[in-house]
């Protein structure tokens, strides 16, 4: 398997403190990596890190990038956008083709083409002359996964895709989504940890530090060995986890994880 | 009609709304989009120091003006970025600052300041050809960096971040756009006045929003209406022997008016239509 991102003993923050802390993760081709854990806990920092938007206080992160357009397709949490900015669709799906040395050149028809193709494929072909502001929460999703597709990436990272979206579409989403990773590795950053779970072939838990699950079935007890604050709760045949309050100091000091498991237990 | 043109004073009035159009249809359409409307209104006013201290030196006031309305706009984005200063708090301190500033220089320079009214309200029917060639020479800059940059400025402006995410270059185009809007600011100063120049950069913009919601048809539609309320504004400031900024503004928000009062009614007959479907 190929290497394409390799963060290694990475520490991170901003000026009012550190937010991650000795963080090593190795994203394979055609991994599939569910990044779980509190708010706060430096989820989005570390993709941020992987994007290149920040860089690391201390320790490095290797991108093996050899291909030409964007290596990364990224979709951001909705909440940045100004909703009301006057774009049309088609526009902000081309805007995943932008790169440092493409200011000049134009859009060829092709690049209009597969935006198009891209569009019909997630059944919003007929919107791509509307402007954001005339779409629906989910439907703009759409348009954002669109964008973050069009270059072909190797890498596909989703941060809290699930927030404005219909069930109806999560649903569909998470599809094309196993679908998208036959030919790229996606990491899906989520609260809603209990679905993404089910779907991910892997684990990241990111609470200051990252603990790394080989698999996407956790137990209580590899839960309470990485220190995460998370509880499993199964309904039939699909394991859920949900998030419990947690201290994450680094003392090892577990057992307030496990000191209510049954609050969190349904039946 | 056709007679007041044989006036110079009058042809140059023409061809300076018709100058200022372009530029602010392409500077006040971005201002808009990225709601940039409040920083405007602080480089705008704190240009005035610039002013003050053309007149106080004895060189071209417009040229006090730009390096101070560059200079505002580029302290501005620092002071927000790099202190916990806040943008809207660095904004009124500027704008206060850079209008306490002109109106010292002015006072300290002795005798008569001329034109000084000029500067505040504007005076589209005294401009002179070296204003007209000033405007014309940053109208081309204007309609080039557009033309060649429209995507990365469209794409920078929607989603900065994303943009970064892409290496694109986002910094450098702030700063570019940063300048342009500041000079397009200042060089219109001489038709609006720092009073209402704002008006130039937000009222067909925002009406052209009404009807037309892409970047580009903003920019377009805004030009026209920003020519043709220019021009029906300079009309009737000459029939009814009134100040022209000021009856251009009032033909600006006419028309945002009427236009709103025309969306409004058409929705009302598109939300009758859409029930009597059911």
């Amino acid at each position: 398997m190929n290497e394409l991102i390799k963060l290694d003993n990475v520490t991170a923050g901003y000026d009012n403190g550190i937010v991650l802390r000795d963080v090593s993760l190795t994203v394979y081709d055609r991994d599939f990596i569910g990044v779980i854990g509190p708010n706060g806990g430096g989820k989005t920092t570390l993709i941020k890190l992987i994007l290149g938007l920040i860089k690391p206080l201390s320790g490095t992160i290797q991108r093996f990038d050899n291909q030409e357009g964007s290596f990364i397709g990224y979709l951001p949490q909705q909440s940045q956008i100004d909703r009301k900015f006057p774009i049309t669709v088609q526009d902000i799906v081309l805007s995943g083709l932008m790169s440092a040395g493409k200011g000049l050149s134009r859009y060829t028809s092709k690049d209009k083409k597969q935006a198009f193709d891209l569009l019909g494929q997630m059944g919003i072909g007929h919107l791509a002359k509307r402007t954001a502001g005339e779409l629906s929460g989910g439907q703009l999703q759409r348009v954002f996964i669109c964008r973050a597709l069009i270059s072909s990436p190797k890498l596909l990272i989703l941060d809290e895709p699930n927030t404005f979206v219909d069930n109806r579409f999560e649903h569909e989403m998470y599809e094309l989504l196993q679908q998208f990773n036959q030919k790229m590795a996606i990491m899906i950053i989520s609260h809603d940890v209990g679905t993404i779970s089910y779907f991910v072939k892997t684990i990241a838990c990111v609470n200051t530090y990252l603990h790394y699950h080989p698999s996407n079935i956790i137990t209580e007890e590899q839960l309470a060995g990485y220190n995460c604050p998370l509880q499993i709760i199964t309904h039939g045949d699909v394991p859920h986890t949900v998030l419990q309050k947690h201290d994450h100091s680094h003392d090892h000091d577990h057992d307030h994880n496990l000191t209510h498991p049954e609050d969190h237990k349904h039946e | 009609m056709a007679g007041i043109l044989s006036y110079d004073f009058v042809r140059h009035a023409v061809e300076a709304a018709f100058l200022a159009s372009i530029t602010c249809g392409f500077i006040g359409a971005y201002i808009v989009a990225r709601r940039m409307v409040f920083i405007s209104g602080g480089i705008t006013h704190a240009s005035f120091g610039g002013i003050g201290l053309g007149y106080f030196l004895g060189i071209n006031p417009i040229f006090g003006a730009a390096i101070f309305s560059i200079m505002s706009a580029f302290g501005i984005r620092l002071v927000s970025k790099q202190t916990d200063i806040r943008e809207d708090s660095a904004i009124g301190i500027l704008w206060s600052f850079g209008m306490a500033v002109g109106i010292i220089f002015i006072y300290l320079t002795p005798g008569y300041a001329p034109n000084l009214m000029s500067y505040l309200f504007g005076s589209i029917l005294t401009v002179t050809s070296t204003d007209l060639g000033l405007m014309g020479i940053l109208a081309t800059v204007t309609v080039t960096v557009f033309m060649l940059f429209y995507r990365t400025i469209l794409f920078i402006s929607f989603d900065e971040e994303y943009a970064r995410s892409h290496n694109a270059p986002v910094e450098t185009f702030n700063y570019l756009m940063l300048t342009l809007v500041a000079l397009v600011i200042v060089i219109n100063i001489r038709v609006a006045g720092i009073i209402l120049v704002i008006s130039y950069l937000t009222i067909p913009q925002s009406t052209a929003n009404l009807f037309v919601n892409d970047l580009k048809k903003i920019i377009i539609l805004s030009m026209i209406i920003s020519f043709a309320g220019s021009m029906t504004g300079l009309f009737l400031s000459y029939y009814w022997n009134i100040p022209s900024g000021a009856t251009i503004i009032f033909v600006f928000v006419l028309i945002f008016m009427i236009a709103r009062g025309i969306v409004y009614l058409r929705d009302l007959k598109l939300r009758k239509i859409s029930i009597s479907d059911r």
